[in-house]
């Protein structure tokens, strides 16, 4: 018997994202962090398509959910997903976000002599927030991003917000630039 | 002529989506080795949905990730969740029945955490699910150096699989070269090989495990290898096993047909562990009493039958982390009012029998220590002489209705003071796999499991909440439990001696 989606929660979200990345030609995946299994590295590919590690994860060491590469765009996105737009606002969830992305965004850009990154290491860097659509109004988005972004400001201009949603039974995502408004061209 | 084609549907149930596209790319790849296809579309935008095709057979898996997302669910995987999450369930669409279990680890499991999965393993065996553990033999540590597997899973396994003939087998993954890489070693091809060859075999309509002997005798051969190597770092000794029961073991799994065995009137061991007047010199050389940490009657009695011969201890180890003032002090208060609520509905007898003080337990510098007896289990050639032991421990308590029975036993101890903690992680996973390692799934010895610092209360209270995962493993392994101050509970009717 096929059952049917009763909860969307952050893994289901950051999933469905995941499958639209890997169908645009633009983005990749250089980290993904689900609750278990064989992911605990960051990986990229050479000038030669081959891929190899980056960085590997202690296991008590804090992850993000997914870290997006665009080499045309030259933009590397470090995201942070949670099941609802409150989770993010947590004054804790805040402070640890923010001060993962400023040490893996200061990691990443110390790598230009890594084969695997190199040039990589000169992209911009952003910190992308991914959640399940909920009742989170625009202004609550907006003033949370703020927040994110007065602490991070000399890394990143703006937050990339990815907000999952259900149409006609299709989990999609929205992706934009939290304080511009600007609808990204990443799979949506 | 072309031959008809056999189409067949079956579900993949993951923890997450992850696992189980991950699950099924490597099915994929065992499939194509073996000269078919596969094709993958993601139904709604997310949901996996694999077509593999080999010979003249069409096997479509959907994967669904993270099982509370989802309604229904079949009536075997909500049994089976009972127990712990599997990282994937593999289910036949048509009738809903489980085909196969895997949990799998990303790193190797140290300590206590190794222990903590057993219990998964043992609930997916009582519930009649074959159940396969991929795991890394081989971890890197935080400290920088290199962890191998803890034996137990492994030994656990083949108890089961003895005595229950459900398969239960332990895969490792990774060497020493190349700790917690999925790649090196046998175990992660071999895991897939098999959930390609029941997936063959269901979509036909064979036996699960037809033509999948030399694979399963396979994993059968390196789990006792595993054991063999392993097995000394945490066990005194590991007693020699007849060769040809590895092959005997094979037959019977493969023979089974139906995975969801019931036939559990042959319960046998694998090891037959030897009662202490059975130990060579050598063995018995290792065996001695040792002091207490923290004074405890029964605990004593326990280390003093060691240097009668009435029993040894088999497990090397057991370290003593120091708890915290403020916690103490609340479990104490805690574990007393439990106590005291429960005795005044029953005989006066039990007045005061067990009350925890603060100042009974050796203070350290960095707290308070709770462990009394130096070894988590021991091993009695005679349950007569553990309710002896009890008898001279808890004087006003009467335990001769016990007297008569005549068996092997076995002995845990937990020393745990945080009320609730024994019926969860890790000792709910130890009861599972030092029970089952032990015989007690052949009813070889009887269990007894001793908590010096909890109140028969919160056991009582419980003990017909089926979600108390720790009960319900416990009424399945072990036949009494004793708690502070020597109060005994019958795991079989539920009644306290």
């Amino acid at each position: 018997m096929k059952p049917k989606l009763v909860s969307i929660n952050e893994e289901i979200v950051r999933w469905s994202f995941e499958i639209s990345v890997n169908r645009s030609n633009d983005w990749f995946i250089a980290f993904t962090n689900p609750t278990a299994g064989p992911w605990k590295r960051i990986t990229a590919p050479d000038n030669e398509g081959k891929i190899g590690e980056i960085h590997r994860f202690e296991i008590d060491e804090t992850r993000p959910d997914l870290i997006l590469v665009n080499d045309k765009m030259q933009h590397v996105l470090i995201i942070e997903a949670k099941t609802t737009f409150n989770d993010l606002q947590k004054p804790a969830q805040l402070m640890k976000t923010s001060q993962l992305f400023e040490s893996l965004a200061i990691k990443l850009r110390n790598m230009a002599n890594n084969n695997f990154w190199g040039s990589r290491s000169n992209y911009e860097y952003s910190l992308g927030l991914l959640w399940s659509s909920g009742d989170e109004s625009k202004s609550q988005i907006l003033e949370t991003c703020q927040d994110y972004l007065k602490r991070i400001a000399g890394l990143t201009k703006d937050i990339i917000c990815i907000q999952g949603y259900v149409e006609n039974e299709l989990l999609k995502s929205k992706v934009y630039k939290a304080i511009s408004g600007e609808i990204l061209k990443l799979p949506n | 002529m072309p031959t008809t084609q056999k189409v067949a549907e079956y579900n993949l149930w993951a923890d997450s989506f992850h696992e189980g596209e991950w699950a099924c790319r490597n099915i994929a790849r065992e499939i194509e080795n073996q000269g078919g296809s596969f094709q993958v579309q993601y139904d709604q935008g997310f949901i996996p949905a694999f077509s593999f095709k080999i010979d003249n057979l069409e096997i479509r898996v959907h994967v669904y990730g993270n099982y509370g997302s989802w309604s229904p669910k079949p009536k075997a995987l909500e049994d089976l969740l009972a127990w712990g999450k599997p990282d994937l369930v593999l289910i036949n669409d048509s009738n809903d029945e489980i085909l196969i279990a895997v949990e799998e680890t990303a790193a190797t499991p140290t300590g206590n955490q190794a222990l903590q999965r057993c219990e998964r393993q043992f609930g997916s065996a009582i519930e009649g699910f074959p159940f396969w553990y991929l795991i890394s033999e081989f971890g890197l540590h935080s400290d920088g150096g290199v962890r191998r597997d803890s034996v137990w899973p492994s030994l656990m396994g083949l108890e089961i699989m003895t005595s229950l003939e459900i398969p239960s087998i332990v895969l490792h993954y990774s060497d020493l070269e190349n700790p917690e890489d999925y790649e090196s070693g046998k175990g992660m091809k071999s895991l897939f090989r098999i959930m390609m060859g029941v997936l063959i075999n269901s979509t036909n309509g064979a036996e699960p495990m037809s033509g999948l002997e030399r694979e399963l005798q396979s994993q059968i051969d390196e789990m006792t290898k595993f054991i063999d190597l392993t097995a000394t770092n945490s066990l005194y000794f590991l007693p020699e096993s007849e060769s040809s029961k590895k092959e005997d073991l094979t037959k019977k799994l493969c023979a089974t047909g139906d995975l969801r065995s019931s036939h559990r009137k042959d319960r046998e061991n694998y090891l037959i562990w030897p009662l202490a007047r059975e130990l060579n010199a050598l063995q018995q050389g290792e065996q001695s009493s040792r002091e207490l940490k923290k004074h405890d009657p029964f605990a004593r009695e326990l280390e003093n039958s060691i240097d009668k011969g009435q029993s040894y201890g088999i497990i090397r180890g057991s370290g003593s982390k120091p708890q915290k003032e403020d916690q103490m002090k609340t479990w104490i208060s805690q574990q007393n009012s439990l106590q005291i609520t429960w005795e005044k509905g029953v005989d006066s007898k039990y007045e005061e029998a067990f009350r925890l003080h603060l100042k009974d337990f050796p203070k350290s510098p960095t707290g308070y220590h709770v462990i009394t007896a130096p070894r988590i289990l021991y091993l009695f050639d005679d349950f007569r002489s553990v309710i002896n032991c009890l008898s001279r421990s808890f004087p006003d308590l009467n335990y001769k209705s016990l007297l008569n029975i005549d068996s092997p036993s076995l002995v845990y101890i937990s020393n745990s003071v945080k009320p609730g903690r024994i019926f969860g992680d890790p000792y709910t996973g130890q009861i599972a796999a030092y029970a089952t390692s032990f015989g007690a799934l052949s009813k070889g010895r009887k269990v007894l499991a001793y908590f010096p610092h909890q109140s028969v209360a919160q056991a009582l209270n419980n003990f017909d909440n089926p979600s108390n995962k720790g009960l319900r493993i416990m009424k399945e392994l072990t036949d009494y439990l004793v708690f502070g101050g020597g109060i005994t509970l019958d795991m079989k009717t539920g009644e306290v001696l």
